[in-house]
């Protein structure tokens, strides 16, 4: 149990010796998500609502992002840690099947076994893209590493991390992940707003997964009667998650989990 | 389709038709509801004081009614079978769960990264009670889905009618674990802030746990009369110039061993304190009004308890902490670990020591439940509980 674990470091830097096109674009990127979190920033501050308050802080968020976008890079890591009333055996055996994965990631609808590494579909609101990943290391019961390939959209290293919690209260169960999102602040000011900014996804996994091993199912309100919604109310319910998840992801939402080898 | 009470923002509650609750998970039940009440807490919503509520939430978080439905995962319920369903939802295997602590459930909130963001951790999800605690549909409608429906619900013989064990829901077990918080010796004096329901329950909980002498405070005549009518000694805090210095005067100068806050955020008040909260709530730089739990803090005695079962939501300000310290008071609070108390309170209504429908003032269908949440909000028409029958037009017509 005494596995002292390498932490994800981004490493790769994508700003070095890119031509001025992209740079451009990253500017003009820069200036649209400026302008379009101020706008929403000053309607919301406008509407002196709770969801006026909710859309000012949205927007903020993604001036924020905005500036705070550096031009050279992975710079994101999250790193988050649950506690899960389960042995570290049982979590372990439950990883092993990427069904279970599948029930852990809202819009991983597909995952393939191509050769080197693994190809993750992911579907959802933005369209299907596909991310390629590889396991680096792996210790059974004790933790599992992973990172993207290459040729993946989508830049990224993680892993696992399983230890005994004291005084029977399970296994501490620490997820770091570092990453680097395509579309820049714009990108993830957006995702923040529509609750799919990657430290949600990973947050929310790493949830999902204590729910499963716990309780058998994943607390949900997708799917339940409501009244009448306002324009609001509609928008908010994807971040809620109150509506039916498309086709192909509520399969393998419903897809019963597989505890055994 | 059914009916449901819908949120629609402050002040505004219409009967809408909905879409029928459909199991969505394999520990989910569908129950029909036959009785459902409004709760003191419903009326932070109608008011608009609890953030993360959207026009179109189906309200209620105190109801009964007949299984009808169950999921895989459900084996200790059967259809036909009538049960109270408790408002915390909890999954009964996480680790506050098991320690008793429903109300601090791990895992049946959906949305807790919002309340994370609030208040560091999440509770459990409620009924009917905003996103930010899960943004489950209530039961103030003809039909609610129940989650983890193997561990929640609890079943009522058939001796006991509807109005006798609705409450176990939520306010009986509420007051119950206000007055259980207390530390009730022999000879204690339990001091009570706020005659609403809750509040109601606290008095006869305190005494059931063996409280001496329990002193009631309202300003409502009708609340305090209900409060005298379980033994409770009453003052009209508009009545007097000092609460504190009445309870002094009332308990030799010691002050009362514990204070129960069954106020909570939306309290009236009166004095300088209040004029100050409302000029703040006004300018939206706070959401609660902590007057009742001030006085409270400030009446308890040294080494005394401060129970609050009463609601609160955000930060509090001008909350004299120095008196805390100073007096080493121990404070007890947080949302009732209702599963807990189900089964003993249960008993307790069926060994006749207690009939919980002494509380209700009004019986009215789902249709008419707009204008009850005006009549409680108002405290018009001496009303202290409003239970609703989802089915009385149906049955009607």
């Amino acid at each position: 149990m005494s596995s002292s674990i390498e932490k994800p470091v981004a490493q790769k830097n994508y700003a070095v010796g890119e031509p001025n096109g992209r740079c451009r674009m990253r500017r003009a990127r820069k200036a649209v998500s400026l302008i379009s979190g101020v706008g929403l920033a000053i309607f919301g501050i406008s509407r002196r609502s709770w969801t006026g308050a909710a859309l000012a802080s949205a927007g903020g968020y993604i001036v924020y992002r905005g500036i705070k976008d550096r031009t050279n890079g992975i710079t994101n890591i999250i790193e988050v840690s649950y506690t899960i009333n389960r042995s570290a055996e049982e979590i372990y055996r439950f990883l092993r099947h990427w069904e279970n994965i599948l029930r852990l990631v809202p819009n991983l609808v597909n995952v393939h076994d191509r050769g080197p590494g693994l190809a993750l579909i992911f579907g959802g609101r933005f369209g299907e893209f596909e991310i390629r990943t590889q396991p680096i290391d792996q210790r059974e019961n004790q933790f599992v590493a992973w990172e993207s390939m290459a040729d993946s959209a989508f830049q990224h290293r993680g892993s696992l991390e399983l230890r005994e919690a004291p005084g029977k209260r399970g296994t501490e169960a620490t997820l770091a992940f570092g990453y680097q999102l395509p579309g820049g602040g714009l990108g993830r000011g957006l995702t923040a707003v529509f609750g799919e900014h990657p430290e949600q996804q990973v947050r929310g996994g790493l949830r999902r997964l204590k729910q499963l091993m716990e309780t058998g199912e994943i607390a949900t309100t997708a799917g339940q009667p409501t009244g009448r919604r306002g324009i609001k109310g509609r928008i908010l319910e994807s971040l809620y998650r109150e509506k039916m998840p498309p086709q192909g992801v509520e399969r393998s939402a419903r897809q019963p989990m597989i505890v055994g080898d | 389709m059914v009916k449901a009470l819908c949120w629609q923002g402050k002040n505004n509650v219409q009967v809408e038709t909905v879409n029928d609750p459909g199991i969505l998970n394999p520990r989910d039940a569908i129950v029909r509801i036959t009785r459902s009440a409004i709760c003191g807490s419903d009326l932070h919503l109608y008011d608009g004081y609890i953030p993360t509520m959207e026009p179109g939430d189906i309200l209620g978080h105190e109801f009964m009614g007949e299984v009808v439905e169950i999921g895989s995962g459900v084996k200790n319920l059967k259809k036909g079978d009538r049960v109270v369903v408790p408002f915390t939802i909890a999954c009964g295997t996480c680790f506050f769960c098991q320690q008793q602590l429903w109300s601090s459930c791990d895992n049946s909130n959906p949305n807790a990264w919002i309340a994370e963001r609030m208040y560091g951790f999440s509770g459990s999800g409620l009924f009917g009670y905003s996103h930010m605690l899960g943004g489950y549909a209530g039961g103030q409608a003809q039909y609610a889905r129940v989650p983890f429906a193997d561990v929640g619900p609890i079943k009522i013989p058939e001796e006991l009618n509807d109005e006798q064990v609705l409450f176990l829901s939520d306010i009986f077990p509420t007051g119950y674990m206000a007055a259980e918080n207390c530390d009730i010796k022999p000879g204690d004096v339990i001091a009570v802030w706020g005659c609403g329901p809750v509040g109601q329950f606290a008095i006869r909980s305190a005494f059931l746990l063996g409280a001496e002498r329990v002193i009631a405070i309202d300003r409502f005549p009708e609340r305090l009369q209900m409060a005298g009518a379980g033994n409770a000694e009453m003052i009209n805090y508009e009545e007097v110039d000092d609460v504190i210095e009445v309870l002094k005067y009332l308990t030799g100068g010691r002050g009362p061993d514990a204070c129960i806050d069954a106020v909570g955020m939306e309290a009236h008040g009166h004095g300088m304190f209040s004029v100050y909260d409302s000029a703040k709530l006004a300018l939206r730089l706070s959401f609660d009004r902590p007057t009742a739990l001030r006085e409270a803090i400030q009446a308890c005695r040294k080494g005394g308890v401060l129970s609050i079962p009463g609601v609160y939501g955000g930060w509090l300000d001008k909350v004299p902490f120095g008196a805390i310290f100073g007096k080493g008071l121990m404070v007890r609070t947080g949302q009732t670990h209702v599963h807990k108390y189900l089964k003993p309170l249960l008993e307790r209504v069926q060994r006749r020591e207690i009939d919980p429908s002494f509380v209700i003032t009004h019986r009215v269908s789902l249709q008419d439940g707009p204008e009850a949440y005006d009549m409680f909000k108002k405290k018009q028409n001496q009303c202290v509980k409003v239970v609703l029958d989802p089915w009385k037009e149906a049955r009607a017509a």
